[in-house]
């Protein structure tokens, strides 16, 4: 235990120096890449006046040592982001009140692939080279190789269209649903607040598809890591003397499960912090409204305060996100201890 | 041949014409060929050979859990008259741990790495719903305790990344023998482990069954423990048990050459260690003859190249697979010296 909080706090430690690093990147990541911001607001037709003016107005103008000073200070003194230079809202707001829709989408998504992808892997590494671990393989296959916007699209026609199961792709709930009163900002759980079942049974309608294309999409990486795992564990020794003690084959696949559980906690964890952007494709075809989707739209734009919070968020969020995944697998594996 | 190996009392154990094959697309791997052996109640059976002999296979498939591809094709496994074999895997997983009580290799790789020793014992306990509310973790403490671990409380709390080897094979030991099996399988109980704790855990394995008068197969290549812990002995070549007998007889005066080659490889002090000549065959495909020809220093007998020997009694209680006899006086002076010393009774033994 004594290693263990040692290497905590030495983690810990590490936290500032990364967080310099992310808001450093944010801001190289957008300032030094070319591309005109004042070119795109003012529109072909505009006078180089015109443009110099507007480079005035979003500071663009002063070299970017001066504008990463300001970057830097206004978000520390002000703790602001900034604003949009086109919705002119701060970009603090604009991001928490995507926030909530793309964390649900990722959570279930997720929570799909993972109880998806570890059956798969599952069944192929216990059953294997019979006909469940073919099927499961060629499940993966076919979901790897599908690319994700292109799945989403095959849902939409086959589900929505041909089927009619699912509603049609237009967001979180029908155009014409009034949305339940904001409290979390979290359609489905803000509908659980209101007791609005109808309204509840609406907004899981709409997330079906989505969140079973970013399942099935995602379901893959862990049918491999799955079955990587397990079925070096289903022949390792433990499993031998398991079974050789008389327990019952469900409870040898637990054991044998408690060693893949660690890499699959492992990218759950990176799954989830790259999702927060990697979602973006998916929210733009399901018309999400997410976080992704306005950062694609934001990066289309050049919306330079947009794009730099969004990096900057959604890396602090990885840098969170890694900082508990540490703390899980300590806690999860005895034998670890970061010595 | 099911007579061959017969213990002397009523036996506990009887695995007759055992066959195990690992086929695959490419090639089928013939693992045990035949086999037959019996132990009795309370007695302790040493099986010796070296790796890839199929002791490893024949101690599987008496405990059902040959892994894939391997298979039993043809034998008997009867443990107090009911035969293992065709068993469903329910029925198997009910006799394993409780009636049968296997300790493996390698006690670190055994145990769950992840979960409490206690949840160890309560999964075993309940796997076979034995053990009431409240019981379990005192019939646990006590078998801690008999196994000699100095603080079973602590150790049931931990993990067993927390124990030494030693500790981990008692542990081990212990998870074996909680639900009291009648028969225990010891598959080189004592490999990895230091040497003098080797000798105490080889000590407490004996220990255990005498005083509960079970019966035991000790897997094992190292004949001195074979000299020291059993009562009979089966000596397997490539899948056979080529020679089987009371273990005082059997190496002092073996029968078959195999044998006599496997105890001149054990070092001796002040002569001059002799190694086996030869390879054991593949496998793969079976000679006609007898398996071990091509490394016999004795073949003689036309019989030899084309027809496997059969065990036939060489002794009271004595069986080997042989052809020539050794009364007919073929022997090889210089393999005779070191192979069948007549200080035999303690050399093997001494490590």
């Amino acid at each position: 235990m004594r290693y263990r909080t040692g290497a905590i706090a030495k983690r810990l430690l590490f936290i500032p120096v990364a967080v310099f690093i992310v808001i450093t990147l944010a801001f190289g990541l957008v300032n030094l890449t070319p591309g005109d911001p004042a070119l795109v607001i003012a529109g072909d037709l505009a006078a180089d006046e015109q443009v110099a003016e507007i480079r005035a107005e979003l500071g663009t103008d002063k070299p970017v040592p001066q504008r990463y000073a300001a970057y830097v200070r206004e978000l520390f003194t002000e703790r602001s982001l900034g604003t949009s230079f086109f919705t002119k809202r701060p970009i603090w707001d604009e991001i928490t009140q995507r926030f909530p829709d793309t964390l649900e989408l990722v959570v279930l998504g997720l929570l799909g692939a993972v109880l998806y992808g570890s059956l798969l892997g599952t069944l192929s590494s216990y059953f294997r080279r019979r006909w469940p671990d073919t099927l499961s393989r060629t499940s993966v296959t076919i979901t790897q190789s599908i690319p994700d916007f292109f799945m989403g699209l095959l849902l939409i026609y086959v589900i929505f269209y041909i089927i009619g199961w699912a509603p049609a792709p237009v967001g979180r709930i029908g155009l014409l649903d009034r949305p339940p009163d904001r409290v979390t900002g979290a359609v489905i759980l803000d509908t659980l607040i209101a007791r609005d079942w109808g309204l509840l049974k609406t907004a899981f309608h709409h997330a079906m598809l989505p969140v079973v294309t970013l399942a099935l999409f995602y379901s893959s990486h862990f049918a491999k890591t799955t079955r990587a795992v397990l079925s070096r564990a289903l022949n390792s020794d433990q499993v031998e003397f398991a079974r050789a003690c008389g327990l019952s084959e469900l409870r040898v696949v637990g054991y044998a499960f408690r060693e893949a559980r660690t890499p699959v906690v492992t990218y759950i964890g990176i799954l989830f912090a790259a999702l927060f952007g990697g979602a973006a494709i998916v929210e733009t075809v399901f018309a999400w409204g997410g976080l992704g989707q306005w950062a694609i739209d934001a990066m289309l734009k050049l919306d330079v305060p947009a794009i730099q919070g969004f990096i900057l968020v959604v890396g602090l969020l990885t840098l969170l996100v890694y900082l508990l995944l540490d703390l899980i697998v300590v806690a999860l594996d005895p034998r670890v201890s970061y010595e | 041949m099911t007579a061959a190996a017969a213990p002397a009392t009523a036996s506990l154990l009887e695995v007759s014409d055992l066959r195990v094959q690992f086929r695959s697309r490419r090639r089928t791997v013939h693992a045990v060929n035949g086999v037959s052996f019996a132990i009795g109640e309370g007695e302790t059976v040493g099986l010796v050979g070296e790796t890839g002999c199929g002791k490893s296979a024949t101690v599987r498939a008496i405990i059902g859990l040959l892994k894939s591809p391997g298979r039993v094709t043809a034998g008997a496994v009867r443990l107090e008259g009911t035969d293992l074999v065709g068993l469903q895997p329910r029925q198997l997983r009910q006799i394993r741990g409780a009636r049968i009580g296997f300790v493996p290799q390698n006690p670190f790789g055994a145990l769950n790495p992840v979960l409490r020793i206690e949840r160890q014992f309560r999964n075993v306990i309940r796997a076979h719903g034995r053990g009431r509310r409240g019981e379990i973790r005192s019939t646990a403490l006590d078998m801690l305790d008999a196994v000699g671990i100095a603080d079973p409380e602590r150790v049931l709390r931990g993990y067993a990344h927390e124990l030494s080897g030693g500790m981990a094979q008692r542990v081990v030991i212990a998870l074996a023998m909680i639900l009291n099996p009648r028969l225990v399988v010891a598959d080189e109980p004592t490999t990895g482990l230091d040497l003098t704790i080797q000798r105490q855990i080889l000590d407490l394995i004996r220990d255990l069954a005498e005083t509960e008068g079970r019966s035991m197969l000790l897997v094992t290549h190292d004949v001195g423990v074979v000299a020291q812990y059993c009562s009979r002995v089966l000596v397997m070549y490539a899948g056979q048990v080529v020679e089987a007998g009371p273990v005082r007889r059997v190496l002092t005066d073996p029968a078959h050459p195999y044998t006599e080659a496997l105890l001149a490889a054990v070092p001796r002090r002040g002569e001059r260690l002799v190694g086996a000549q030869g390879t054991v065959p593949t496998l793969l495909e079976l000679p006609p003859g007898c398996f071990y020809y091509d490394r016999c220093q004795y073949r003689s007998d036309p019989r030899c190249a084309t027809e496997a020997p059969s065990l036939r009694e060489v002794g009271p209680e004595h069986w080997a697979a042989v052809h020539y006899d050794k009364g007919a006086g073929i022997r090889l002076p210089a393999a005779s010296a070191s192979a069948a010393p007549s200080d035999a009774d303690s050399a093997p033994g001494d490590m």
